[in-house]
């Protein structure tokens, strides 16, 4: 990407300035939710849109959350550059999840730079989260209870990954902290971050 | 004689023929996967991009003079409005109270990859 008031050039995937006077600085990554149209209007009813009427419907693409979820389950075979990954970038390390293992996991209890973190997949391979799932000074471990509703081991309160926040249990309407992931393939996350390890590469 | 010049003729249009496939067949992949060059080369290949689209953008102003024409004064409906299927992708944001969303389907292609937007006070830059 280029911007038109320095002329500077910045990397589209992790937001940093690689040559021109603003080079160095980092922009900020802002948290997003990638779902479908129907589930993102179902939790805020109250959405606006972006559209762009110049673009004519017939030549858009169609890129649905069915077809997200065939490139989700590509099957078990070596790590190829086209693989899809979610990364996120903690201070100083960076780490990267093979899309295809979240796929089968759907839930992954982890940790970043000695912090509890837990990967979520959606039922429709749509939307991954990852969030801090540390409440206070307790860390919690999370499973699947019913489509998209995770539960916690130490206490059995069932949460909503979509918002972080508890349902019911003695954790109710408590918040996990989300951490900002990215969408890539696995060639463009690791050019820049080629420290990075992958989590699930067979 | 002339057989052998022919065959001189030959070899060096084969030869040719080969530095150009080579060009045409090892140049691009290493553009999209340059994992192995360092960061540097990122400036000689802004150069070629540039040089790339300037056939492209040479009747256009001087902002678009790298690039493609920029995503600025998007358009924004509200739901009932907005021409989109259920199963459709979107990127759902949500800052200080303001709830957009930015169907996947209309990011695509270069000149689409980018939308300059304010949302909630704060100016943002949706990409894919």
């Amino acid at each position: 990407m280029y911007d038109t008031k320095t002329r500077s050039w910045w990397n589209q995937l992790f937001g940093r300035a690689i040559s021109g006077p603003m080079k160095g600085k980092k922009l900020v990554k802002l948290p997003y939710t990638m779902t479908t149209w129907k589930k993102w209007r179902d939790m805020h009813p109250e959405t606006t849109a972006y559209i762009k009427s110049s673009v004519p419907y017939h030549q858009q693409s169609d890129f649905s959350a069915e077809y997200f979820a065939s490139l989700a389950k590509k099957g078990d075979g070596p790590v190829e550059n086209t693989d899809l990954v979610i990364g996120v970038e903690g201070h100083v390390e960076a780490r990267a999840y093979l899309v295809r293992y979240l796929a089968r996991k759907r839930v992954i209890n982890d940790a970043l730079e000695g912090h509890p973190i837990v990967v979520f997949l959606s039922e429709d391979l749509a939307t991954a989260r990852i969030l801090d799932r540390s409440i206070g000074k307790r860390s919690l471990t999370f499973a699947l209870t019913q489509g998209d509703l995770l539960s916690d081991d130490e206490t059995g309160s069932v949460w909503d990954p979509m918002t972080g926040e508890a349902l019911s249990g003695p954790m109710k309407g408590k918040r996990l902290n989300s951490y900002v992931s990215t969408y890539s393939l696995w060639f463009a996350w690791k050019k820049y971050r080629s420290e990075s390890e992958l989590v699930g590469a067979p | 004689m002339p057989s052998k010049r022919i065959f001189l003729v030959l070899s060096l249009l084969a030869l040719t023929a080969l530095v150009m496939g080579a060009f045409f067949l090892f140049d691009w992949p290493s553009v999209l996967d340059s994992s192995s060059r360092p960061e540097t080369g990122w400036e000689e290949r802004r150069h070629r991009y540039a040089v790339d689209r300037s056939t492209y953008t040479s009747q256009r102003g001087e902002e678009e003079r790298y690039g493609f024409p920029l995503n600025i004064n998007v358009e924004h409906v509200a739901v009932q409005d907005a021409p989109l299927e259920d199963g459709e992708l979107v990127l759902g944001v949500v800052i200080n109270n303001e709830t957009r969303a930015y169907p996947v389907n209309y990011m695509m292609g270069p000149a689409n990859e980018i939308v300059n937007d304010t949302l909630g006070g704060k100016a943002i830059a949706p990409t894919w």
